[in-house]
């Protein structure tokens, strides 16, 4: 027979898993995240992509082409992952469910933006600034929460996600205003990509936290891509099928037939579907702020995936904006565990019962 | 028929508080699933669904007979009033559900 003590042992036990979980989801998301930036900068050194003019539409295009086609990846990636979980009725019921499926519109238009608007921010004026634009996002993510459903976003976690932000701009804040200042034309295309990278996140998250409250990860993650894949499909290629015509279609069908983008395309669908599934399986457990704040350590944890892929060694900013951003990390993880337990500000705690079978007296 | 979660979430707007174990057995009869890997999916969506604050820990226990020989702590869980707001939101509250 257990002891009312052990059972209180055991209780308190599996409730640290549970938050422990939450943060190895997110910091799983940030690795991932961090990774998909190899693949995602090789690939435009690549035929088709390699040739794209630098200038005018050109680049624009490419960019276009490659994040279809990495949304593409993503949801193959994504289908075959529910099969092999067995959730791929579970997946068809949800979609059924029009009142919670639709949610995930919004958050694929949203999370579609802030790709995007990433890539963009990169082209035109470089990708220390977008890395960092889009780092701001988890500020807007854990606002958007915490007005619009109460989620508890205590003083220590506020500090927690401002100092990893900060690790972020200290990494990459020398590079940036070489990159401002060297910016051509059309930067401000650059800075408006950046704003939606910072937003689109940050809502998506917010919108995927709601959703995911009645729904199950892994389906949701696959729903907000079909939505994504969609609107792509049915708004945006056939506008650049109008606008650029043939050199769009034969764009695709370039990328399409080389075996090294396909490659590469199949490492994006991995790490950038893995990385979103995490994201969204640290959500319900952490909350959308927290989840957000460990998964922007993907800016350091990016420039050491490239380390290891190029051998050039980042610079001192990177030492020291990342052990700032790790200490930012600690600060949230550290937080008091009977925060952590329940997200959302809702008096769940206090319906709490003793029976006869209960180990704990607390209320 | 509703998918696992709403399905859950139902079954506590219809049944009242309920053991972990009484949910796995609900579940497996509902969807022709079982086994260790099903009952731990049931287990996160109640951990989901508790983080979340839709259901609150009414109580804890340990009885290996009602977890297959395993010393697993079971829980009993209570839909709250949020969980019943975000029900009735997303289309899964039911004409005749317990108040």
């Amino acid at each position: 027979m257990t002891s009312p003590t052990q059972i209180d042992e055991l209780r308190n036990e599996y409730r640290n898993r549970q938050v422990r979980w939450g943060f190895i989801w997110a910091l799983t998301c940030a690795v991932l995240w961090g990774a998909w930036y190899v693949p995602g900068s090789v690939i435009y050194a690549e035929s088709p992509f390699v040739d794209a003019p630098t200038s005018g539409g050109g680049y624009l295009l490419a960019a276009v082409v490659v994040t279809i086609l990495n949304a593409v990846a993503v949801l193959v990636a994504m289908g075959v992952w529910v099969a092999v979980l067995g959730k791929t009725k579970d997946f068809g019921r949800t979609l059924r469910q029009v009142k919670i499926s639709r949610w995930y519109l919004p958050a694929g238009l949203a999370g579609m933006l802030a790709i995007f608007g990433s890539v963009v921010a990169i082209a035109y004026i470089g990708a220390g600034f977008s890395a960092v634009a889009a780092l701001l996002y988890p500020i807007v993510g854990a606002l958007a929460a915490r007005a619009w459903y109460g989620e508890t976003i205590t003083k220590r976690a506020a500090l927690g996600i401002v100092v990893i932000v900060l690790g972020g701009v200290v990494i990459f804040a020398p590079g940036i205003l070489g990159e401002i200042s060297g910016a051509g034309g059309g930067a401000w295309l650059g800075y408006l990509g950046g704003v939606c990278a910072i937003v689109g996140w940050g809502l998506e998250g917010a919108i995927a936290g709601r959703a995911l409250d009645v729904s199950d990860p892994d389906v949701g993650l696959t729903l907000r891509f079909v939505a994504e894949v969609a609107i792509w499909v049915v708004i945006v290629v056939p506008i650049c099928s109008i606008a650029a015509g043939a050199t769009f279609w034969s764009t695709v069908g370039a990328a399409l037939t080389s075996p090294t983008v396909l490659l590469l395309l199949v490492l994006l669908g991995l790490t950038f579907g893995f990385c979103y599934v995490s994201w969204y399986k640290s959500f319900p457990l952490i909350g959308v702020g927290r989840g957000q704040a460990i998964a922007a350590l993907y800016g350091p944890l990016a420039l050491v995936w490239l380390y290891v892929f190029t051998l050039e060694p980042p610079g001192l900013e990177f030492v020291i904006g990342g052990l700032i951003a790790v200490i930012g990390s600690f600060v949230l993880f550290t937080e008091k565990r009977d925060v952590l337990e329940v997200i959302r500000a809702v008096p769940a705690r206090s319906t709490r019962t003793g029976s006869s079978t209960s180990a704990r007296q607390e209320a | 028929m509703l998918h696992i979660k709403g399905y859950v979430l139902r079954l506590f707007a219809d049944r009242g508080p309920l053991w972990t174990d009484e949910v796995i057995d609900a579940v497996e009869s509902e969807y022709g699933v079982s086994g260790a890997y099903w009952r731990g999916t049931v287990r996160l969506t109640l951990v989901d669904l508790y983080a979340g604050g839709l259901l609150s820990e009414q109580d804890a226990t340990v009885d290996p007979a009602r977890t297959q020989s395993e010393e697993r702590v079971l829980f009993r869980y209570a839909l709250t009033d949020f969980g019943r707001e975000r029900m009735a939101q997303s289309g899964l509250a039911t004409q005749g559900a317990q108040a």
